[in-house]
Protein backbone atom coordinates (compact mmCIF):
# COMPACT_ATOMS: atom_id res chain seq x y z
CA UNK A 1 0.00 0.00 0.00
CA UNK A 2 2.73 2.51 1.28
CA UNK A 3 4.90 1.17 -2.11
CA UNK A 4 1.51 1.96 -3.98
CA UNK A 5 1.26 5.26 -2.48
CA UNK A 6 5.22 6.33 -3.23
CA UNK A 7 4.70 5.25 -7.10
CA UNK A 8 1.59 7.51 -7.38
CA UNK A 9 3.59 10.37 -5.42
CA UNK A 10 6.94 10.16 -7.12
CA UNK A 11 4.19 9.77 -11.22
CA UNK A 12 2.38 13.15 -9.72
CA UNK A 13 5.90 15.28 -9.01
CA UNK A 14 7.25 14.03 -12.46
CA UNK A 15 3.82 15.08 -14.08
CA UNK A 16 3.81 18.42 -12.30
CA UNK A 17 7.91 19.09 -13.44
CA UNK A 18 7.16 18.47 -17.27
CA UNK A 19 4.25 21.02 -16.89
CA UNK A 20 6.14 23.09 -15.11
CA UNK A 21 9.13 22.88 -17.64
CA UNK A 22 6.97 23.29 -20.70
CA UNK A 23 6.18 27.07 -18.83
CA UNK A 24 9.49 28.05 -19.29
CA UNK A 25 10.36 31.19 -22.03
CA UNK A 26 12.72 29.61 -24.49
CA UNK A 27 12.34 32.22 -26.77
CA UNK A 28 15.35 34.04 -27.07
CA UNK A 29 15.06 37.71 -26.17
CA UNK A 30 18.07 39.69 -26.62
CA UNK A 31 19.58 38.88 -22.94
CA UNK A 32 19.17 35.06 -23.56
CA UNK A 33 21.10 32.85 -25.71
CA UNK A 34 18.84 31.91 -28.86
CA UNK A 35 16.33 29.00 -28.51
CA UNK A 36 18.00 26.99 -31.77
CA UNK A 37 21.46 26.59 -30.11
CA UNK A 38 22.42 26.42 -33.99
CA UNK A 39 22.27 30.45 -34.10
CA UNK A 40 23.47 33.21 -31.91
CA UNK A 41 22.49 37.09 -31.53
CA UNK A 42 23.44 40.10 -33.09
CA UNK A 43 23.21 42.96 -30.45
CA UNK A 44 23.83 46.01 -32.19
CA UNK A 45 24.43 48.92 -29.25
CA UNK A 46 23.78 51.49 -31.92
CA UNK A 47 25.08 54.61 -29.70
CA UNK A 48 24.85 57.90 -31.57
CA UNK A 49 28.17 59.56 -31.48
CA UNK A 50 29.53 63.02 -30.30
CA UNK A 51 29.15 65.48 -33.16
CA UNK A 52 30.87 69.20 -32.47
CA UNK A 53 28.39 71.50 -31.71
CA UNK A 54 25.32 69.53 -32.66
CA UNK A 55 23.24 68.48 -29.49
CA UNK A 56 22.22 64.89 -29.15
CA UNK A 57 18.38 65.33 -29.84
CA UNK A 58 19.71 66.70 -32.91
CA UNK A 59 21.35 63.43 -34.39
CA UNK A 60 18.99 60.28 -35.49
CA UNK A 61 19.23 57.17 -36.41
CA UNK A 62 17.95 56.57 -39.66
CA UNK A 63 19.02 52.63 -40.85
CA UNK A 64 20.25 49.46 -39.92
CA UNK A 65 20.17 46.60 -42.60
CA UNK A 66 22.27 43.50 -42.28
CA UNK A 67 23.69 42.32 -45.46
CA UNK A 68 25.91 38.74 -46.47
CA UNK A 69 28.52 40.70 -47.57
CA UNK A 70 30.15 44.48 -48.36
CA UNK A 71 29.34 43.91 -52.20
CA UNK A 72 26.03 43.50 -50.89
CA UNK A 73 25.85 46.35 -48.60
CA UNK A 74 26.69 48.69 -51.34
CA UNK A 75 24.24 47.32 -53.67
CA UNK A 76 21.64 47.46 -50.95
CA UNK A 77 20.72 44.12 -51.12
CA UNK A 78 20.00 43.51 -47.57
CA UNK A 79 18.21 40.52 -45.83
CA UNK A 80 16.61 42.27 -42.83
CA UNK A 81 16.34 45.81 -41.53
CA UNK A 82 15.41 46.96 -38.08
CA UNK A 83 13.26 50.02 -37.59
CA UNK A 84 14.99 52.73 -35.75
CA UNK A 85 13.61 54.98 -32.86
CA UNK A 86 15.60 57.94 -31.25
CA UNK A 87 14.32 55.83 -28.29
CA UNK A 88 15.79 52.45 -28.24
CA UNK A 89 19.71 52.10 -28.38
CA UNK A 90 19.98 48.20 -28.59
CA UNK A 91 18.76 46.29 -31.56
CA UNK A 92 19.05 42.55 -32.35
CA UNK A 93 19.27 39.81 -34.61
CA UNK A 94 19.26 36.33 -34.41
CA UNK A 95 21.60 34.71 -36.86
CA UNK A 96 22.66 31.45 -38.35
CA UNK A 97 26.66 31.63 -37.77
CA UNK A 98 28.71 33.10 -40.25
CA UNK A 99 30.43 36.28 -41.08
CA UNK A 100 28.03 39.30 -41.60
CA UNK A 101 28.22 43.13 -42.35
CA UNK A 102 25.51 45.46 -41.46
CA UNK A 103 25.28 49.20 -42.20
CA UNK A 104 24.30 52.61 -39.72
CA UNK A 105 22.92 55.18 -40.63
CA UNK A 106 22.64 58.45 -38.92
CA UNK A 107 21.17 61.71 -40.01
CA UNK A 108 20.78 65.15 -38.73
CA UNK A 109 17.87 67.60 -37.95
CA UNK A 110 19.66 70.86 -36.93
CA UNK A 111 18.92 74.17 -38.53
CA UNK A 112 21.16 75.89 -41.11
CA UNK A 113 24.28 74.83 -42.39
CA UNK A 114 25.88 73.08 -38.81
CA UNK A 115 24.71 69.61 -40.73
CA UNK A 116 27.00 70.25 -43.27
CA UNK A 117 29.48 71.56 -40.92
CA UNK A 118 29.25 68.26 -39.52
CA UNK A 119 30.06 66.06 -42.10
CA UNK A 120 26.16 64.98 -43.47
CA UNK A 121 26.45 65.18 -46.66
CA UNK A 122 24.00 67.85 -48.23
CA UNK A 123 23.18 69.14 -44.69
CA UNK A 124 20.36 68.86 -43.40
CA UNK A 125 18.82 65.12 -43.27
CA UNK A 126 21.74 64.07 -45.28
CA UNK A 127 22.88 60.55 -43.72
CA UNK A 128 26.30 59.23 -42.45
CA UNK A 129 26.95 55.30 -42.85
CA UNK A 130 29.51 53.52 -41.44
CA UNK A 131 29.76 49.37 -42.58
CA UNK A 132 30.69 46.73 -39.55
CA UNK A 133 31.52 43.25 -40.11
CA UNK A 134 30.40 40.63 -37.46
CA UNK A 135 31.15 37.23 -36.75
CA UNK A 136 28.23 35.41 -35.23
CA UNK A 137 29.06 31.98 -33.65
CA UNK A 138 26.46 29.15 -32.84
CA UNK A 139 24.59 29.73 -29.13
CA UNK A 140 26.70 33.30 -28.30
CA UNK A 141 25.35 37.07 -28.35
CA UNK A 142 27.55 39.02 -30.45
CA UNK A 143 27.73 42.89 -29.20
CA UNK A 144 28.99 45.52 -31.62
CA UNK A 145 28.94 49.02 -31.71
CA UNK A 146 29.32 51.05 -35.42
CA UNK A 147 31.92 52.88 -36.06
CA UNK A 148 31.06 56.85 -36.97
CA UNK A 149 34.41 58.40 -38.57
CA UNK B 1 -55.81 102.64 6.60
CA UNK B 2 -52.50 102.44 8.36
CA UNK B 3 -53.02 98.75 8.93
CA UNK B 4 -53.93 98.18 5.03
CA UNK B 5 -50.74 100.12 4.32
CA UNK B 6 -48.33 98.16 6.98
CA UNK B 7 -49.98 94.64 5.39
CA UNK B 8 -49.08 96.35 1.96
CA UNK B 9 -45.72 97.37 2.69
CA UNK B 10 -44.90 93.70 4.19
CA UNK B 11 -46.54 92.18 1.19
CA UNK B 12 -44.34 94.00 -1.58
CA UNK B 13 -41.34 93.15 0.58
CA UNK B 14 -41.83 89.54 -0.27
CA UNK B 15 -42.40 89.79 -4.13
CA UNK B 16 -38.68 89.97 -5.58
CA UNK B 17 -37.97 91.15 -9.27
CA UNK B 18 -36.05 87.79 -10.76
CA UNK B 19 -34.63 86.99 -14.01
CA UNK B 20 -33.14 83.51 -13.60
CA UNK B 21 -33.95 80.87 -15.20
CA UNK B 22 -34.98 78.07 -13.73
CA UNK B 23 -32.67 75.10 -15.26
CA UNK B 24 -34.30 72.05 -13.94
CA UNK B 25 -37.44 71.93 -16.25
CA UNK B 26 -39.11 68.61 -15.89
CA UNK B 27 -40.10 67.78 -19.58
CA UNK B 28 -39.79 64.39 -19.49
CA UNK B 29 -36.98 63.80 -21.26
CA UNK B 30 -33.20 65.05 -21.43
CA UNK B 31 -31.89 67.15 -23.99
CA UNK B 32 -28.19 65.41 -25.72
CA UNK B 33 -25.96 67.43 -26.74
CA UNK B 34 -22.69 66.23 -28.09
CA UNK B 35 -19.84 68.85 -29.62
CA UNK B 36 -16.19 67.27 -29.98
CA UNK B 37 -14.10 70.87 -30.94
CA UNK B 38 -11.92 69.28 -33.47
CA UNK B 39 -8.23 71.49 -33.13
CA UNK B 40 -7.67 70.17 -37.15
CA UNK B 41 -10.82 72.24 -38.66
CA UNK B 42 -11.96 75.39 -38.72
CA UNK B 43 -15.61 74.73 -38.25
CA UNK B 44 -16.58 72.84 -34.88
CA UNK B 45 -20.08 71.10 -34.47
CA UNK B 46 -22.78 70.40 -32.15
CA UNK B 47 -25.58 67.69 -32.65
CA UNK B 48 -28.69 68.58 -30.48
CA UNK B 49 -31.06 65.78 -29.95
CA UNK B 50 -33.36 63.92 -27.14
CA UNK B 51 -33.67 61.20 -24.79
CA UNK B 52 -36.51 59.08 -25.13
CA UNK B 53 -37.97 56.37 -22.82
CA UNK B 54 -37.78 52.76 -25.19
CA UNK B 55 -40.71 50.66 -24.92
CA UNK B 56 -39.92 47.47 -22.76
CA UNK B 57 -41.74 45.24 -25.10
CA UNK B 58 -39.77 46.22 -27.83
CA UNK B 59 -36.04 46.30 -26.54
CA UNK B 60 -33.06 45.73 -29.03
CA UNK B 61 -35.79 47.36 -31.45
CA UNK B 62 -34.65 51.12 -33.04
CA UNK B 63 -36.87 53.90 -31.48
CA UNK B 64 -39.80 55.68 -33.58
CA UNK B 65 -38.57 57.46 -36.30
CA UNK B 66 -39.19 60.77 -34.67
CA UNK B 67 -38.88 60.53 -31.09
CA UNK B 68 -35.29 61.65 -30.93
CA UNK B 69 -35.70 65.00 -31.99
CA UNK B 70 -36.11 67.85 -30.02
CA UNK B 71 -39.24 69.93 -31.30
CA UNK B 72 -38.12 73.34 -29.06
CA UNK B 73 -35.80 76.09 -31.07
CA UNK B 74 -32.89 76.35 -28.94
CA UNK B 75 -29.75 79.17 -29.52
CA UNK B 76 -26.03 77.66 -29.04
CA UNK B 77 -22.62 79.24 -28.24
CA UNK B 78 -19.04 78.65 -26.94
CA UNK B 79 -17.19 80.70 -25.08
CA UNK B 80 -13.58 80.94 -24.96
CA UNK B 81 -12.02 81.92 -21.69
CA UNK B 82 -8.34 82.64 -21.22
CA UNK B 83 -6.88 83.33 -17.64
CA UNK B 84 -10.42 84.03 -16.08
CA UNK B 85 -11.74 86.25 -19.01
CA UNK B 86 -13.88 85.46 -21.74
CA UNK B 87 -12.17 86.29 -24.77
CA UNK B 88 -14.06 85.38 -27.49
CA UNK B 89 -17.82 84.21 -28.19
CA UNK B 90 -18.74 82.31 -31.35
CA UNK B 91 -22.57 81.37 -32.10
CA UNK B 92 -23.60 78.66 -33.78
CA UNK B 93 -26.12 78.72 -36.72
CA UNK B 94 -28.40 75.44 -37.66
CA UNK B 95 -26.68 73.45 -40.74
CA UNK B 96 -28.60 70.31 -41.02
CA UNK B 97 -30.50 67.62 -40.01
CA UNK B 98 -29.48 65.00 -42.59
CA UNK B 99 -29.93 61.63 -42.28
CA UNK B 100 -27.63 59.40 -40.00
CA UNK B 101 -26.66 55.97 -40.20
CA UNK B 102 -26.72 53.23 -37.65
CA UNK B 103 -28.88 52.16 -35.06
CA UNK B 104 -30.83 55.27 -35.28
CA UNK B 105 -31.95 56.06 -39.07
CA UNK B 106 -33.54 58.84 -38.25
CA UNK B 107 -33.89 62.26 -39.99
CA UNK B 108 -34.17 65.41 -37.95
CA UNK B 109 -31.55 65.19 -35.56
CA UNK B 110 -30.28 69.21 -35.24
CA UNK B 111 -26.64 70.14 -36.28
CA UNK B 112 -25.35 73.19 -35.75
CA UNK B 113 -21.91 74.63 -36.63
CA UNK B 114 -19.76 77.79 -36.10
CA UNK B 115 -16.20 79.04 -37.79
CA UNK B 116 -13.86 79.02 -35.32
CA UNK B 117 -10.53 77.43 -34.91
CA UNK B 118 -10.23 75.83 -31.56
CA UNK B 119 -6.65 76.35 -29.41
CA UNK B 120 -5.40 73.25 -27.64
CA UNK B 121 -5.16 73.64 -23.93
CA UNK B 122 -7.66 76.68 -24.05
CA UNK B 123 -10.97 76.40 -21.88
CA UNK B 124 -14.31 76.61 -23.56
CA UNK B 125 -17.79 76.93 -22.11
CA UNK B 126 -20.65 75.26 -23.86
CA UNK B 127 -23.94 76.56 -23.40
CA UNK B 128 -27.54 75.41 -25.23
CA UNK B 129 -30.42 77.71 -24.47
CA UNK B 130 -33.72 76.61 -24.93
CA UNK B 131 -35.75 79.69 -24.95
CA UNK B 132 -39.15 78.50 -25.12
CA UNK B 133 -38.70 76.49 -21.88
CA UNK B 134 -36.07 78.74 -19.91
CA UNK B 135 -33.72 75.58 -20.12
CA UNK B 136 -29.67 75.55 -20.86
CA UNK B 137 -27.71 72.89 -21.05
CA UNK B 138 -24.34 74.07 -20.48
CA UNK B 139 -20.57 72.30 -19.64
CA UNK B 140 -16.81 72.89 -19.97
CA UNK B 141 -13.41 71.74 -21.52
CA UNK B 142 -9.99 72.40 -21.75
CA UNK B 143 -8.83 71.25 -24.89
CA UNK B 144 -6.37 68.86 -25.40
CA UNK B 145 -2.90 69.52 -26.88
CA UNK B 146 -1.49 68.02 -29.96
CA UNK B 147 -0.07 64.65 -30.07
CA UNK B 148 3.53 63.92 -30.44
CA UNK B 149 4.73 60.80 -32.67
CA UNK B 150 8.09 59.30 -31.51
CA UNK B 151 8.04 56.07 -34.14
CA UNK B 152 7.82 57.49 -36.72
CA UNK B 153 8.85 60.25 -36.60
CA UNK B 154 8.32 63.13 -39.02
CA UNK B 155 11.11 64.05 -41.48
CA UNK B 156 13.42 61.81 -41.22
CA UNK B 157 14.78 59.82 -43.90
CA UNK B 158 14.03 56.56 -42.30
CA UNK B 159 11.63 53.32 -44.24
CA UNK B 160 9.46 51.00 -42.11
CA UNK B 161 10.48 47.72 -42.48
CA UNK B 162 7.58 45.23 -42.14
CA UNK B 163 7.99 41.44 -42.99
CA UNK B 164 6.86 38.26 -41.87
CA UNK B 165 9.02 38.21 -39.39
CA UNK B 166 9.42 41.69 -38.37
CA UNK B 167 6.86 44.01 -37.31
CA UNK B 168 6.86 47.82 -36.35
CA UNK B 169 6.52 49.63 -33.28
CA UNK B 170 4.71 52.60 -33.02
CA UNK B 171 5.33 55.11 -30.44
CA UNK B 172 4.15 58.25 -28.81
CA UNK B 173 4.24 60.27 -25.65
CA UNK B 174 0.98 61.21 -24.21
CA UNK B 175 0.15 64.90 -23.68
CA UNK B 176 -1.98 67.31 -21.71
CA UNK B 177 -5.73 67.01 -21.51
CA UNK B 178 -5.88 63.86 -23.46
CA UNK B 179 -7.86 60.60 -22.50
CA UNK B 180 -7.40 58.13 -25.43
CA UNK B 181 -5.60 57.82 -28.02
CA UNK B 182 -5.17 55.89 -31.43
CA UNK B 183 -2.70 55.68 -34.26
CA UNK B 184 -3.84 54.60 -38.23
CA UNK B 185 -1.85 53.73 -40.77
CA UNK B 186 -2.58 54.34 -44.17
CA UNK B 187 -1.42 52.96 -47.01
CA UNK B 188 -0.81 54.31 -50.46
CA UNK B 189 -0.86 52.89 -53.32
CA UNK B 190 -1.08 53.16 -57.16
CA UNK B 191 -3.75 50.77 -59.58
CA UNK B 192 -3.09 50.80 -62.93
CA UNK B 193 -5.71 49.14 -65.17
CA UNK B 194 -5.41 49.54 -68.97
CA UNK B 195 -4.68 53.79 -69.61
CA UNK B 196 -6.15 54.59 -66.50
CA UNK B 197 -3.72 55.07 -63.05
CA UNK B 198 -5.89 55.76 -59.56
CA UNK B 199 -4.74 56.27 -56.33
CA UNK B 200 -6.06 54.42 -53.28
CA UNK B 201 -5.21 54.08 -49.54
CA UNK B 202 -6.02 51.29 -46.94
CA UNK B 203 -6.30 52.33 -43.45
CA UNK B 204 -5.57 50.20 -39.96
CA UNK B 205 -6.12 51.01 -37.22
CA UNK B 206 -4.17 50.41 -33.57
CA UNK B 207 -6.73 49.57 -30.95
CA UNK B 208 -7.63 52.38 -28.67
CA UNK B 209 -5.17 53.28 -25.49
CA UNK B 210 -6.86 54.88 -22.61
CA UNK B 211 -4.80 57.03 -20.59
CA UNK B 212 -4.90 60.59 -18.51
CA UNK B 213 -1.28 61.08 -17.60
CA UNK B 214 0.77 63.32 -19.62
CA UNK B 215 4.44 62.66 -20.57
CA UNK B 216 4.56 58.74 -20.24
CA UNK B 217 5.45 56.64 -23.44
CA UNK B 218 3.26 54.47 -24.97
CA UNK B 219 4.57 51.50 -27.47
CA UNK B 220 2.12 49.67 -29.63
CA UNK B 221 3.16 46.73 -31.33
CA UNK B 222 1.89 46.20 -35.18
CA UNK B 223 1.32 42.64 -35.64
CA UNK B 224 3.30 41.15 -39.15
CA UNK B 225 0.75 38.65 -39.54
CA UNK B 226 -2.39 41.78 -38.96
CA UNK B 227 -0.51 43.50 -41.06
CA UNK B 228 -0.42 41.41 -44.02
CA UNK B 229 -4.50 40.01 -43.47
CA UNK B 230 -5.32 43.03 -42.82
CA UNK B 231 -3.89 43.95 -47.05
CA UNK B 232 -5.50 40.55 -48.05
CA UNK B 233 -8.58 41.41 -46.56
CA UNK B 234 -8.50 45.03 -48.05
CA UNK B 235 -7.45 44.74 -51.20
CA UNK B 236 -9.37 43.12 -53.96
CA UNK B 237 -8.06 40.83 -56.11
CA UNK B 238 -8.22 42.11 -59.94
CA UNK B 239 -6.89 40.04 -62.29
CA UNK B 240 -4.17 42.12 -64.96
CA UNK B 241 -4.03 45.08 -62.33
CA UNK B 242 -0.97 46.95 -61.45
CA UNK B 243 0.02 47.83 -58.16
CA UNK B 244 2.47 50.31 -56.84
CA UNK B 245 3.27 51.19 -53.31
CA UNK B 246 3.42 54.69 -53.07
CA UNK B 247 4.09 55.53 -49.20
CA UNK B 248 2.44 55.78 -45.65
CA UNK B 249 1.58 58.00 -43.54
CA UNK B 250 1.03 57.99 -40.04
CA UNK B 251 -1.93 59.81 -38.32
CA UNK B 252 -1.94 59.86 -34.24
CA UNK B 253 -5.55 61.19 -32.59
CA UNK B 254 -5.53 62.52 -29.35
CA UNK B 255 -9.14 62.61 -27.35
CA UNK B 256 -10.28 65.10 -24.61
CA UNK B 257 -10.03 63.51 -20.98
CA UNK B 258 -13.62 63.53 -21.02
CA UNK B 259 -13.82 61.30 -24.38
CA UNK B 260 -11.38 58.97 -22.31
CA UNK B 261 -13.42 59.37 -19.54
CA UNK B 262 -16.85 58.38 -21.05
CA UNK B 263 -15.39 54.98 -22.57
CA UNK B 264 -13.86 53.89 -19.03
CA UNK B 265 -17.12 54.43 -17.40
CA UNK B 266 -19.22 52.38 -19.47
CA UNK B 267 -19.58 50.97 -23.28
CA UNK B 268 -21.36 53.69 -24.78
CA UNK B 269 -24.09 52.30 -26.20
CA UNK B 270 -25.02 54.34 -29.15
CA UNK B 271 -25.73 58.52 -29.60
CA UNK B 272 -29.10 59.27 -27.26
CA UNK B 273 -28.96 56.12 -24.89
CA UNK B 274 -27.66 57.23 -21.74
CA UNK B 275 -24.60 56.09 -20.53
CA UNK B 276 -23.28 56.78 -17.16
CA UNK B 277 -20.75 59.58 -17.62
CA UNK B 278 -21.41 63.35 -19.14
CA UNK B 279 -19.99 66.34 -18.70
CA UNK B 280 -22.79 68.24 -19.54
CA UNK B 281 -25.46 70.22 -16.84
CA UNK B 282 -29.29 69.96 -16.76
CA UNK B 283 -28.69 67.48 -20.08
CA UNK B 284 -26.65 64.83 -21.25
CA UNK B 285 -23.51 64.38 -23.72
CA UNK B 286 -20.07 64.84 -24.22
CA UNK B 287 -18.55 68.04 -24.46
CA UNK B 288 -14.64 67.06 -25.22
CA UNK B 289 -11.79 68.28 -28.35
CA UNK B 290 -9.80 66.07 -30.55
CA UNK B 291 -6.33 66.58 -32.58
CA UNK B 292 -4.43 64.54 -34.93
CA UNK B 293 -1.03 64.65 -35.84
CA UNK B 294 -0.38 63.33 -39.60
CA UNK B 295 3.53 62.07 -39.98
CA UNK B 296 3.42 61.91 -43.61
CA UNK B 297 5.91 60.76 -46.83
CA UNK B 298 6.64 57.47 -44.81
CA UNK B 299 8.22 54.67 -46.78
CA UNK B 300 8.19 50.91 -46.83
CA UNK B 301 12.33 49.68 -47.16
CA UNK B 302 12.28 47.37 -50.28
CA UNK B 303 12.53 44.11 -47.41
CA UNK B 304 8.56 45.18 -47.31
CA UNK B 305 8.08 45.99 -51.03
CA UNK B 306 9.36 42.64 -51.58
CA UNK B 307 7.45 40.91 -48.89
CA UNK B 308 4.09 42.25 -50.27
CA UNK B 309 5.03 41.22 -53.66
CA UNK B 310 6.27 38.00 -53.24
CA UNK B 311 4.45 36.67 -50.49
CA UNK B 312 2.42 33.89 -51.08
CA UNK B 313 -1.25 34.52 -49.71
CA UNK B 314 -0.02 38.55 -51.40
CA UNK B 315 1.18 37.68 -54.66
CA UNK B 316 -2.61 37.77 -56.47
CA UNK B 317 -2.69 41.75 -55.94
CA UNK B 318 0.22 42.32 -58.49
CA UNK B 319 2.67 44.78 -56.19
CA UNK B 320 5.47 45.64 -58.18
CA UNK B 321 8.67 44.33 -56.68
CA UNK B 322 10.88 47.04 -55.07
CA UNK B 323 13.14 48.83 -58.04
CA UNK B 324 10.80 47.57 -60.83
CA UNK B 325 9.01 51.46 -60.57
CA UNK B 326 9.35 53.21 -63.84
Amino acid sequence: MNNNGNWIKWLFFGFCSIIMASCVDNNGGPDKPPADPATGILEVDFKLPPIEFLSDSRIHRVQLCLGYNQDSIYRSLFFDCANMSDILQSYSFILAPGIYYYMAGITCSAQGDSCSWAGFPGGRYGIRYSITRVEIKAGVKTTSSPGFQ
Amino acid sequence: MKKFLVVGLIYFSFIRCSNEIDIHVNLGYLPVVYCILNLNSETQHVRVSRTYRSDSENTGKPPVSDSLIIREPCEIYIEKWSDEKLVETYLFTKTGNSKDSGFFPVQGQETYSSNFHAQPLTRYLLYVYFPDINKVVSGVTLTTSYPVSEDPKPDLPRSITITRERGYTARWFTVRQAGIYQGVFSLIYLESLGEGTTFHSIQWFLPNVLNDRPDELITQEINPKRFFDRLVQGIPVIPDIQRELVGVEFTLIAGGEEIGLSLRTSDIQGFSTSSDYTNLDNGIGLFSSIARTHVRNLVFSNLTEDAICTDPELKFLNFKKSGSHE
